[in-house]
């Protein structure tokens, strides 16, 4: 397990590579619609409390909106992966409705709900709802033949071949469900906020391209790529520690 | 029952509870209309020249750009999964990338591309490339131990082992991936030619939602439905064909 502790050096070297590689490329085109990287460094400083708070209140929305997909998908999701006599009937259902684009339902939102955080809280909720609830279906169905027979021959109930068997082997795949959940969450948070333009991160990014900040837009979609790292290592970090046998499995084979 | 009857049932379902929905009277029907209006707007639409054009591009546009992303990124996978520093050295890039609204590039990337093919294939691209890596970069790394350990013993090297052992079983996670991205790739689609259109589905939903056509608006959502569902059974044809022998092996169990 050492080796997730290293520092990724690679990944630092190869990011900062192409930072240079841009701000080259920024300074030898020299127009400001191609601003630099230290350019968009410069704005986003200049404007770091204001995007601070509409960061704030994208992520709360994308939060709210995540949080209520969890509850509901995820019980919901195990219950049809176990119960294939209910989960042939459903799942044409939810492949229906599934593919339907978030961005797609906005104007639904609107028209019931308004341009107001409940409109985008709905529509976040049905983005993220899919990813959770698809992996729990698959993650809890297709779990490796001979387990379930080894299971079987040392005498193991159906209740301890749920827990031992069948949840560490759905794990993996409900866990990574979860967290596109989450990913797609935020993503459509800033989404929904672009089309009902209110206030928050969308809303910050259209203001700046109909202003032609493409210094500015660009400081934005750090803004939000860096909140997005940070929450994606903190997501991987409990991910790992909740699946730590399961890498060290996948660590043996690289001996 | 056939093979069709139970998609079928959970249609005829799903429509009678939106039906019952609309005769409850709890909702404004010129916000809600009932299935015979939804229908008749469905018809109307189909007989428009305008509609299959919107149609023939949208699908076009979602097909090309997924299968771009997925060559690209399980290319990219198997890449990394050989030699980890070109995992570790994308990662940071990687882990930046999966959580930026495509929709937020849109508005950057019509400075870059124009309006033309160049900026939907990038958009769309863009939403599915991630999906398709991680999913694809996490199963090659979770290789079954034992697998790659008698592979080893038959003789076979690293990218034999990668390709022939540690890829095929690989395949069903992939496809998990592949799925999602194909979501991915038509909300995409939608998402680009909302903000950017001029043409596609996306533009006459807007339209339509926005002139207050609201059966016509409902009618588009089910033709989006469709069009996933479409795209679902083709990648679902394609995993039978490539990771069928896992289904099966789950299917044994399960008798």
């Amino acid at each position: 397990m050492t080796r997730h502790k290293q520092f990724n050096w690679p990944g630092l070297v190869f990011t900062i590579g192409l930072l240079f590689a841009w701000e080259m490329a920024a300074r030898s085109v020299n127009s400001p619609s191609f601003p630099g990287f230290l350019a968009v460094l410069q704005a986003l400083t200049q404007d770091a409390a204001n995007l601070v708070t509409q960061m704030g209140i994208t992520l709360v929305r994308g939060a709210a909106g995540f949080a209520l997909a969890l509850a509901v998908m995820l019980p919901l999701g195990i219950f049809i992966g176990r119960t294939p006599r209910i989960g042939r009937y459903v799942e044409p259902a939810i492949d229906l409705l599934r593919p339907l684009p978030p961005l797609a339902i906005v104007p639904v939102a609107m028209l019931f709900a308004g341009t107001g955080s409940v409109a985008k809280i709905s529509v976040i909720f049905y983005s993220a709802a899919f990813p959770i609830l698809i992996n729990a279906i698959d993650a809890t169905r297709a779990t490796h033949p001979l387990l379930l027979n080894v299971g079987r021959s040392i005498g193991l109930s159906r209740s301890e071949i749920m827990r031992l068997i069948d949840l560490p082997a759905a794990m993996p795949q409900i866990v990574s469900g979860v967290r596109l959940g989450l990913a797609v969450a935020l993503l459509v948070s800033v989404s929904s906020e672009m089309l009902l333009s209110t206030d928050g991160m969308g809303n910050y990014l259209m203001r700046a391209q109909e202003q032609f900040q493409i210094a500015g837009g660009l400081a934005g979609i750090l803004t939000i790529a860096l909140v997005s790292l940070a929450i994606n290592t903190v997501v991987l970090r409990i991910e790992r520690s909740l699946l730590a046998w399961h890498h060290a499995r996948h660590g043996m084979a690289h001996v | 029952m056939p093979a069709w009857g139970r998609p079928l049932v959970s249609l005829a379902g799903f429509l009678l509870l939106w039906q019952a929905l609309v005769m409850s009277d709890r909702v404004p029907q010129e916000y809600l209309p009932g299935v015979p209006a939804i229908v008749k707007a469905l018809i109307e639409l189909v007989g428009s020249k305008e509609f299959w054009t919107g149609e023939a591009l949208t699908l076009a546009r979602a097909v090309g750009g997924l299968l771009l992303a997925s060559a690209t990124g399980i290319g990219l996978a198997l890449l990394g999964a050989r030699y980890r520093v070109v995992e570790r050295a994308l990662s940071p890039l990687v882990q930046l990338m999966v959580s930026l609204p495509p929709a937020a590039l849109v508005p950057l990337s019509i400075f870059a591309f124009g309006l033309g093919a160049s900026l939907f294939t990038f958009i769309i691209w863009f939403a599915c490339i991630w999906a398709i890596y991680l999913s694809a970069v996490n199963a090659l790394k979770s290789s079954e131990p034992v697998q790659v350990h008698v592979a080893r013993t038959f003789g076979y090297g690293d990218w034999a082992i990668l390709l022939r052992v540690r890829l095929p079983a690989a395949w069903p996670e992939i496809s998990s991936g592949i799925r999602i991205a194909a979501a991915g790739s038509l909300m995409a689609a939608v998402a680009a030619e909302m903000l950017a259109g001029k043409d596609g589905l996306g533009f006459l939903l807007y339209d339509s939602a926005f002139s207050l056509r609201i059966p016509e608006m409902f009618a588009l959502l089910g033709v989006f439905g469709l069009n996933g569902m479409l795209l679902n059974a083709a990648v679902m044809r394609a995993r039978r064909a490539i990771a069928g022998w896992h289904d099966q092996l789950a299917a044994m169990a399960s008798a």
